[in-house]
């Protein structure tokens, strides 16, 4: 007699049920891998710079005060410089809006940067929290949105300029 | 005996008939391609329509708004007064500034009221206010000069907040629009002017109005991105090719692939390619509306030619 083998016929429902739940495993999967690890405020990634470094500044400005602020701002400086000559939009990115006198003399945004907010940003950092450096804080936040906003409707920046917005807004934050 | 099968026969007569037909359609629609262009002879310095909106589907929505009311004679009437006038002052090609204006809120001054979002003619933002506000002569004090010369003084601050449309420190205020749209659109044509010649690159005067354009609406970094790479992947003759000659121009703005190469150096991909396809819309658009039929055919002889 001829042996009966059955299959094992899923039902339609439990079917998509079991794709779709492997379809959101994998995603979830994903996610995860492609999430960037936690930074420690004190380290800073010199082989790949990116908005999370700035945003580390603005944590060191916080927790840990100006002196230490300017030195690990010279950390990312001399970061971005390295990375620069590999043609990488991220240090690029960083380089305008925070290190414009890096970028070589043919770049058209580093023209920019050195006539719209950097002068800015020095005079936030000279004196920071000051009543002065609330005003030019609003000058630098507008120069950078009307340089970059590409959507009228929904306005937006990129994650390094609102980066940079971030951290001198805390810069030049009043205290009472 | 040899029968032909029905079905071949109305086959091949169908596709005959209609090839026939479109022959015919493109026949005349050349006929009166090139009759309209002899009727509408481009002095030779013209480069933009005197003729605005040299665009179909535009001059069609806009008899779409007339007959729905949405525009009324009476505010068409004004904001047309009122470019002509700024567009004297500021030396702003007119059909550029309307062009743009119906491109952004298709001519409803009141377009977004409430909405919290870009608001009005110019469709202004919060940033575009402060601009106006703060900074309106940081390239020119013809932009003050133009203001007081439409309004009668200097209405400052102008702001959105103010409903009344016949507030001149309202934008919702048409000619307070126009002008301070004018002078947005203005800054960002001599914010790149500059910038472009102290690199010493030449750019047609015209075509710096087209990039304004995009830079109003998509901001003047995109303009640089790209500029940037078109310089890295075609070299710096492709630029300079773009800056003076409409074609080029064209055809580079219009690379979809090169577009998205330029955003992503800034955005996310898929918010790249998104930018990337408004940016390709609004160039069309804006040089469909404003330039002369003759420039706009002599682009793309140049492509027959090339191709």
């Amino acid at each position: 007699m001829a042996r009966v083998t059955r299959k094992i016929r899923l039902r339609k429902g439990t079917r998509r049920t079991v794709g779709i739940t492997l379809l959101l495993s994998l995603g979830l999967l994903w996610v995860l891998w492609k999430s960037p690890a936690d930074r420690s405020v004190n380290q800073l990634n010199s082989a790949q710079p990116s908005p999370s470094d700035i945003d580390a500044l603005t944590q060191i400005f916080t927790t840990k005060g100006h002196s230490e602020f300017q030195e690990k701002k010279g950390a990312l400086r001399a970061a971005v410089a390295a990375s620069l000559a590999g043609n990488n939009p991220s240090s690029e990115s960083i380089a305008v809006y925070l290190f414009p006198d890096l970028l070589p003399s043919s770049d058209l945004e580093r023209e920019v940067a050195l006539e719209a907010w950097y002068p800015l940003q020095k005079r936030i950092e000279s004196a920071p929290n000051s009543e002065s450096s609330r005003k030019d804080f609003e000058d630098m936040r507008a120069q950078i949105w009307i340089y970059e906003n590409p959507d009228h409707q929904y306005p937006t920046l990129s994650d390094t300029a609102e980066a940079v917005v971030k951290l001198y807004d805390r810069m030049s934050e009043r205290k009472p | 005996m040899f029968v032909r099968k029905p079905g071949k026969f109305w086959t091949w007569g169908a596709l005959s008939l209609s090839a026939f037909l479109s022959a015919v359609v493109c026949f005349f629609g050349w006929q009166h391609y090139k009759q309209r262009i002899q009727t509408h002879p481009m002095p030779a310095d013209a480069f933009f329509t005197e003729d605005f909106p040299d665009h179909e589907a535009f001059r069609l929505e806009l008899a779409q708004l007339r007959l729905q009311a949405r525009l009324t004679p009476e505010n068409e009437k004004q904001v047309l007064e009122s470019v002509e006038k700024t567009a004297e002052l500021l030396g702003v090609p007119q059909p550029v500034l309307w062009c743009l204006l119906f491109q952004e809120s298709r001519l409803n001054h009141m377009e977004g009221y409430g909405s919290g979002g870009a608001v009005g003619l110019g469709q202004f933002s919060k940033f575009s206010f402060y601009e106006i506000n703060h900074q309106l002569t940081k390239f020119t004090p013809a932009n003050l000069v133009a203001l007081e010369a439409v309004l009668g003084r200097d209405v400052r601050p102008i702001s959105s907040t103010a409903l009344k449309s016949t507030n001149q420190s309202s934008y919702f205020y048409i000619p307070t629009a126009v002008v301070a749209s004018a002078s947005y659109l203005n800054n960002r044509y001599l914010h790149l002017n500059k910038l472009l010649r102290k690199q010493n690159h030449h750019p047609n005067d015209r075509l710096m109005w087209l990039l304004a354009t995009l830079a109003y609406n998509k901001g003047t970094r995109s303009i640089l991105s790209f500029i940037k790479t078109v310089e890295r992947e075609k070299g710096p003759k492709a630029v300079e090719a773009a800056l003076t000659d409409v074609h080029s121009l064209s055809e580079l703005v219009m690379n979809r692939k090169l577009v998205s190469q330029s955003f992503t150096r800034i955005w996310p991909r898929n918010l790249a390619k998104t930018y990337a396809n408004e940016w390709i819309i609004h160039f069309q658009n804006t040089t469909q509306c404003a330039l002369h039929p003759k420039a706009k055919a002599s682009a793309v002889a140049k492509k027959g030619e090339n191709s």
